[in-house]
C-alpha cells in the first residue's frame, strides 16, 4: 500500500511483497516483504525491493522444501549469504541492462550534492537499497529471516502475540540495516522454530516498518496479530484479504504516512 | 466486518530542541534581544512546516546555557502551543553541560522507538568554557544523538566555528553565520523549518538531507557582530 506521504510527495510505493502459494494451501507457505529505502541516494529502491522479494521467496521456498537439517543455524547463515550475494548480482545485472541515466545522477547531485553522485557511482547497489523480511512455515516449524527494520510477529493458537526475532540495534529513527551494505548478511537476524520445540503458530505476520510506526504504542501494533487471527477465524481469510488494503490505507493516513505492506501465513485449522 | 485490526493510531513524534547561548557576551550589541526576536518570529514558520507533514507530531523543548545549563522549556510542547518567553544573558558558556542535558533525554526510553530523528539547533556567539568534548561525546554516544539532525548558528565573528562544526559532525554541512539581527532572523527561520522538513521527509531513510540555507537577503547589510 502506497503511503500517504509518498502520494503527497509524488514518490512511488517503494515496498514489495510476494507470497507462495498464490492461492489456497500447500505443503508449506512462505512470504517475503521488502521496504526500499526512501533516501534520495536510493533512487532505484523500488526495483531493489522487488528483486529482494523475488530472490528471497525463491531461496526461502528452497529451504522449506528441503530436509529439516537445512534449517539449522549454519544453514540459515548460508541462506543469509546466498540471499545477499544473489540480490547483489541481480541488481548489478539490472544496472548493466539499465545504466544510471544522466537525469537520475543529475537529480541526485541537485538533491544531495556532488559527493552523493560519487558515492553511488562507486557503490551502485546503494541506489537499490532495501530491507527484507522472510517467513516460511509448514508442519515441521517456522523459518524466519530479517535484514533491516520492519516486524515479524507470530500468533499462537490461543492468540498470544510474540516477536520471535531479537531487536536490531541498527534500526534507530529512519536508519536501518540494508541489503545494499557490503556485509548485509552479517546483519541478518534468523531463527528456526521447529514444531518439536514449540507449536507451529496459527498466524505469522511480516510487515514493513510503516505499519508498526503507525500505532500510538507497541501494544497497539501487537494487537494487530491477535485481532487478525480472530477475524480470519470468524470471517475467513478471503473476507480479511478484501478488507486489508482499506485498513492499511487508513493506518498510513492516520499514522506514519509511510508505505505499509504485510505478508500473512495462516495455519489451516 | 469493518473494525480495523490493532490499537490506537498516532502520528510519529518529532522532538525539536533549541540549545541557546545565554552567556554574558550575548548582552553585547543586542544579541540576546535579537535571539529572542528570531525564535519568536520562527514559530509561525515552524508551525507551517509541521502542518506540511500531517504524519508528524512536533514537540519543542529549549535548553539555555551560561553558568551551567537549564531547561527553559522543559516539557515537550506541541509546536502549536509553543510560545517564546525571553531569555536573559549573563555568565560563562557551559555548552558541554547543555549537550549532556539533551543527551540525557535521548535514551530509549524516554525516546519512543517509533520517533522521527530529533532536530537539535545550537545557537552560540562564543567558545565553550566547560567540557564541550565530554558533552558532545555523551550526545553522540546515544543512538538517537548520533541520528539527530544537528544544525548550528554562529552569531558574530567570535563564535567558535570549529566547535559548532564538531557538534554538526557531518562533512557536508557547516554552521551558518549571522552577523546582524536580520540575518539571525533568516538563519533561525531556515534552521527551524529545514530541520523539521528533513526529519519528517519520506526521503529520510538511509541518510537525512538538509537543504542548504538560502543566501542572506541583504548581503550588503552592515555586520554589527
Amino acid at each position: 500500500m502506497r503511503g500517504t506521504l509518498h502520494r503527497r510527495h509524488g514518490i512511488p510505493n517503494q515496498d514489495a511483497v510476494l507470497w507462495s502459494p498464490p492461492y489456497g494451501s500447500a505443503d508449506f507457505a512462505a512470504t517475503a516483504v521488502a521496504d526500499g529505502h526512501g533516501s534520495n541516494r536510493c533512487f532505484r529502491s523500488e526495483a531493489g525491493a522487488r528483486v529482494a522479494v523475488e530472490v528471497g521467496l525463491t531461496l526461502v521456498s528452497d529451504v522449506m522444501a528441503r530436509a529439516t537439517s537445512s534449517r539449522d543455524a549454519a544453514a540459515l547463515e548460508q541462506l543469509s549469504q546466498r540471499l545477499t550475494e544473489t540480490w547483489t548480482e541481480t541488481v548489478a545485472a539490472d544496472l548493466e541492462r539499465h545504466a544510471f541515466s544522466e537525469q537520475e545522477l543529475k537529480q541526485l547531485e541537485v538533491q544531495e550534492g556532488p559527493d552523493a553522485r560519487v558515492e553511488v557511482l562507486e557503490g551502485p547497489a546503494l541506489a537499490y537499497g532495501t530491507t527484507l523480511l522472510l517467513a516460511g512455515a509448514d508442519e515441521r516449524g517456522v523459518v524466519l529471516l530479517q535484514i533491516g527494520d520492519g516486524d515479524i510477529l507470530t500468533v499462537s493458537e490461543a492468540g498470544a502475540v510474540t516477536r520471535p526475532l531479537p531487536p536490531d540495534p541498527r534500526s534507530v529513527g529512519n536508519a536501518t540495516a540494508s541489503l545494499a551494505h557490503a556485509s548485509a548478511w552479517q546483519a541478518a537476524r534468523t531463527r528456526s522454530i521447529p514444531a518439536a520445540e514449540a507449536p507451529v503458530p496459527s498466524l505469522v505476520l511480516a510487515s514493513t516498518d510503516g505499519y508498526a510506526n503507525s500505532f500510538a504504542d507497541d501494544a497497539g501494533f501487537l494487537q494487530v496479530g491477535s485481532d487478525l487471527l480472530a477475524m480470519i477465524r470468524a470471517d475467513g481469510l478471503e473476507a480479511v484479504g478484501i478488507q486489508l488494503e482499506g485498513w492499511l490505507g487508513e493506518v498510513s493516513e492516520l499514522g506514519s504516512g509511510d508505505d505499509v505492506s504485510v505478508g500473512l501465513l495462516v495455519g489451516v485449522e | 466486518m469493518t473494525v480495523r485490526p490493532g490499537g490506537q493510531l498516532a502520528k510519529r513524534p518529532l522532538y525539536f530542541y533549541f540549545l541557546v547561548d545565554c552567556s554574558g557576551s550575548m548582552r553585547m550589541d543586542g544579541k540576546i534581544q535579537a535571539l529572542n526576536t528570531s525564535i519568536r518570529e520562527a514559530i509561525p514558520h515552524m508551525r507551517r512546516a509541521a502542518d506540511d507533514n500531517a504524519n508528524a507530531e512536533v514537540f519543542v523543548r529549549v535548553v539555555r546555557f551560561a553558568d551551567d545549563a537549564a531547561w527553559h522549556v522543559a516539557e515537550p510542547t506541541p509546536v502549536h502551543q509553543f510560545t517564546w518567553t525571553d531569555v536573559e544573558a549573563g555568565g560563562v558558556t557551559d555548552m558541554g553541560a547543555a549537550l549532556r542535558m539533551v543527551a540525557g533525554e535521548l535514551d530509549q526510553p524516554p525516546m519512543p522507538d517509533r520517533a522521527l530523528p530529533p532536530v537539535l539547533v545550537l545557537v552560540s556567539d562564543g567558545q565553550p568554557t566547560d567540557d564541550f568534548s565530554g558533552g558532545l561525546r555523551d550526545l553522540l554516544d546515544k543512538p538517537w544523538g548520533k541520528k539527530a539532525i544537528r544544525m548550528a548558528i554562529a552569531i558574530g565573528r567570535d563564535a567558535d566555528q570549529d566547535v559548532l562544526q564538531k557538534f554538526i559532525d557531518h562533512l557536508e554541512y557547516r554552521p551558518v553565520s549571522a552577523s546582524n539581527p536580520e540575518a539571525l532572523v533568516e538563519r533561525m527561520r531556515w534552521a527551524s523549518t529545514a530541520g523539521l522538513r528533513a526529519s519528517s521527509s519520506p526521503a529520510a531513510g538511509h541518510t537525512v538531507s538538509v537543504p542548504a540555507p538560502p543566501p542572506v537577503k541583504d548581503p550588503e547589510a552592515l555586520p554589527v557582530w
